[in-house]
This record gives structure tokens, C-alpha cells and sequence, in this order.
């Protein structure tokens, strides 16, 4: 038996207390295209959960639009990568939460190898 | 049996700073486009009673721009794309509050406007009052270069034709780009060295090759004398009827002009040349911006 437990207990006299609850991101999703995507789903929930989004990355060897997409194939968040071999990546430092069982897809405007990954939980 | 317990009790005081985060999930994401924008525009408001608080915000733009966002009327960060297709964001690590139930608007400002001069790619002859007297018709493709087919009057008949020209010109990221204007240039001579008759330029253009002809001017000479656009080019600005159409960007990809000249008098030294009929597209970017947040 190896039990570490840590107990703490702070009492404020503040009139907000204010509380801390972080998850580690322990779910990446990577995945490499080379041909023009239209609403390919790279994030899909397990049933009744959310997607957290803490993170996301996505690079390309040639220029491209990539458009992020929740549900409906709506898009929510446009990526122009300008360069040849060029990276674009946002660590929130809210993670972005989705409603229950929604789906990250995305859409790219022209092929190119393109590679992405999403970082986040799901609750 | 190993256990570690750690216990800490602790009373901070209402005058020190409590060292904790704040890791509010962002659960309202905002996701708009928009091309120039000069006055305000609400993006989000929030519910009755409540603060808007922005956690990290997001631009994409094609072209060079600023992204001014706004808590009310206070405007509170500028966001700058100076490269075509490029982006900037913003995390914040502490939420950015906006006052209780201000509105967060957006606006822009420093909008480049990208301008491309296309010339014909091919360039066809037809007959204009049953007549196809244009020579060196091939002249008229490209930009203006001082090349010019030519219809010359002739001793024994009247002489006319009309030159069709086509064009290439959808950019490939028409998808992230508004039309803001277009503009027709025809760089023409007509030149009279005998008075008899009329001689005649006609200057059209049409959405695709099916449309009718949409006639923009007519230069009409019957004394001795010139009209010279060689240089300076006769313009016409079909930005208006461009931007009616249901997709701007078809009419772009499709439009032919036209040029017809004719000469009813008979007798030689009379002459009517095109050099190059040129369009010139100027166009703006279509940003994306997307605020995460949540409302408290």
C-alpha cells in the first residue's frame, strides 16, 4: 500500500472565494490529411459528454484556409496558413467547452498535406 | 503501510491578494464574418445582469487589416494582419470583464483593398451588320501593349465586325474576398482622315457568354478627325450590376466584352483600332473572428 494524500484547507474571509478546478488534457486528436476536407469530424464525444478544448495546432506544407466546425458543420473558428511548411497553434487557458455530444469537424479551402491536432477533455 | 498526509490551514487576511486561478470553462463561442466594417457592430450581448468575460479571441484575415473590438463604446484591443492570409489572437489568462450588461462590438479599419488588371485571354471575331473586317484580331488579347487589330474603311463596300473577347480572372481565394469594384478599360483610336459616312465604336460587355449585350458607349465620328484612348482608355464602372447578381464571383468568372466597329462610308484612309479591353478588379477580405468566453 502506497496511498499519497494531501489535504488543504483554506478559509477565506474574502468576499469571493474563488476556486480552482483544472483537468489535465488527456485527450489528443491528430490527424494528417492530404486531399480537401468538407466536415470531417476529428473530435466525436463519448455519449452525453462535452469536448473541452484546451489546445489546437495545425500545420501545412502549402497554403490553406482551414475552417473549424461544431455542430450543424458550423464553423467557429477560421485558420488561414499563409506559408509553405508553416504552423498556427492557441492554447486557451479557459478550456473551450462544447455542449453535450457535439462534434469538432473541419473543412479546408484547397488540398495540402495538412496536419491537426486537437487537445482537450471531455466531462 | 507508507501514507504522506499533508495538512494546511490557512487564514489569509481580507487585504492580501488571493493566489488562486480562475479556470472558468469558456462554454460561448462567437464565430462571425465580416469585410470592412467602419462603425461598430454588436457581436454579443450578454443576458440581463451579466458580464460578458472574453477569454481568448481569434482573427483570420486575406488581406491587411485592423479588428477593433469594443466593451460599449470603449474600444479595448486592436487586433493587425499585415500579411495576406494570416492570423492574430489574443489568450487571455484572465478573462477580460466587460462591464454588466455592455454589448462587445467589432469594427475594423486599415482595410487593404487589393486591385488586379486582367487583359482577354482570347479574343474572336463575328459579324456585325453581316460583315468580319477586323484583321489581326489576336492584338486585342493581353494588356494594353500597343498592339492593334484594326477595321479599315474600304473603297467598294462598308466594313464592320465585332471582336469578343473572354477573360480568366476568378482568384483562387475569391471564397475570402468581396468584390469592391470593377472596372471595364478600353484602350481604342478611331481616326478619320475622309468625311464621308459614319464610323462608329461601340463598347459592350455581358455577365456570360449567354446574356444579352449590354451596350456602355458609342463613339460616333463622321468628320475628319480622331478619338484617341489609345493612352488614356475609355472606363466604364460595372461595379453596380456586378454586385446585383446572386454571386458576384460567377459574373467574374464568366463576363466577356465586346468591341464593334463599322464604317457606312465608302472610301479608304478611315479607321477604327483596339489595342486591349482590360478589367480591373479591386477587392477586399472577408475576416473571420471568433471570442470565447463565458457570461457571470
Amino acid at each position: 500500500m502506497n496511498n499519497n494524500a494531501k489535504l488543504m484547507s483554506i478559509v477565506f474571509d474574502l468576499g469571493e472565494p474563488l476556486f480552482t478546478r483544472e483537468y489535465p488534457s488527456d485527450i489528443v486528436q491528430f490527424q494528417t490529411f492530404t486531399t480537401v476536407q468538407t466536415n470531417t469530424p476529428i473530435w466525436t464525444p463519448g455519449a452525453n459528454n462535452s469536448i473541452y478544448l484546451t489546445a489546437l495546432q495545425i500545420s501545412s506544407l502549402a497554403p490553406v484556409v482551414v475552417e473549424i466546425n461544431r455542430e450543424n458543420n458550423s464553423p467557429f473558428m477560421s485558420i488561414a496558413i499563409t506559408d509553405t511548411l508553416a504552423t498556427y497553434g492557441i492554447s486557451f487557458s479557459s478550456p473551450i467547452k462544447f455542449n453535450p455530444d457535439e462534434i469538432i469537424s473541419i473543412t479546408t479551402s484547397a488540398a495540402s498535406t495538412v496536419s491537426i491536432t486537437l487537445l482537450g477533455y471531455e466531462l | 503501510m507508507d501514507h504522506n498526509i499533508e495538512t494546511k490551514n490557512y487564514v489569509p487576511t481580507s487585504s492580501e491578494q488571493a493566489l488562486l486561478n480562475i479556470t472558468e470553462s469558456s462554454n460561448i463561442i462567437k464565430y462571425f464574418t465580416l469585410g470592412i466594417q467602419p462603425s461598430k457592430t454588436i457581436l454579443w450581448t450578454p443576458e440581463l445582469q451579466k458580464s460578458i468575460f472574453v477569454t481568448s479571441v481569434q482573427i483570420s484575415a486575406p488581406l491587411g487589416v485592423s479588428i477593433i473590438l469594443s466593451d460599449g463604446n470603449m474600444s479595448f484591443l486592436s487586433l493587425k494582419v499585415t500579411r495576406p492570409f494570416n492570423n492574430a489572437g489574443k489568450v487571455f489568462s484572465s478573462p477580460f470583464r466587460l462591464a454588466t450588461d455592455n454589448s462587445l462590438s467589432v469594427s475594423t479599419s486599415d482595410e487593404e483593398i487589393l486591385c488586379d488588371t486582367f487583359g482577354a485571354i482570347t479574343a474572336t471575331q463575328v459579324a456585325y451588320n453581316g460583315r468580319s473586317d477586323f484583321t489581326n484580331v489576336n492584338n486585342a488579347i493581353g494588356l494594353s501593349n500597343g498592339t492593334l487589330c484594326s477595321l479599315n474603311s474600304s473603297l467598294l463596300n462598308q466594313t464592320a465586325g465585332r471582336l469578343i473577347l473572354s477573360y480568366s480572372m476568378l482568384p483562387n481565394e475569391y471564397k475570402y474576398l468581396d468584390i469592391q469594384q470593377v472596372i471595364i478599360k478600353y484602350y481604342c483610336r478611331l481616326n478619320l482622315t475622309l468625311a464621308v459616312g459614319v464610323s462608329s465604336m461601340i463598347l459592350y460587355w455581358r455577365p456570360d457568354n449567354q446574356a444579352n449585350w449590354i451596350e456602355l458607349q458609342e463613339i460616333d465620328l463622321s468628320v475628319i478627325g480622331t478619338s484617341n484612348h489609345l493612352v488614356n482608355p475609355l472606363e466604364h464602372d460595372i461595379t453596380d450590376i456586378v454586385l446585383e447578381a446572386s454571386d458576384p464571383w460567377d459574373v467574374i468568372n464568366n463576363l466577356q466584352t465586346s468591341f464593334v466597329g463599322a464604317h457606312t462610308g465608302l472610301g479608304l484612309g478611315n479607321t477604327v483600332q483596339l489595342d486591349a479591353i482590360e478589367i480591373e478588379i479591386c477587392m477586399s477580405g472577408k475576416n473571420a473572428i471568433t471570442i470565447f468566453g463565458y457570461e457571470a
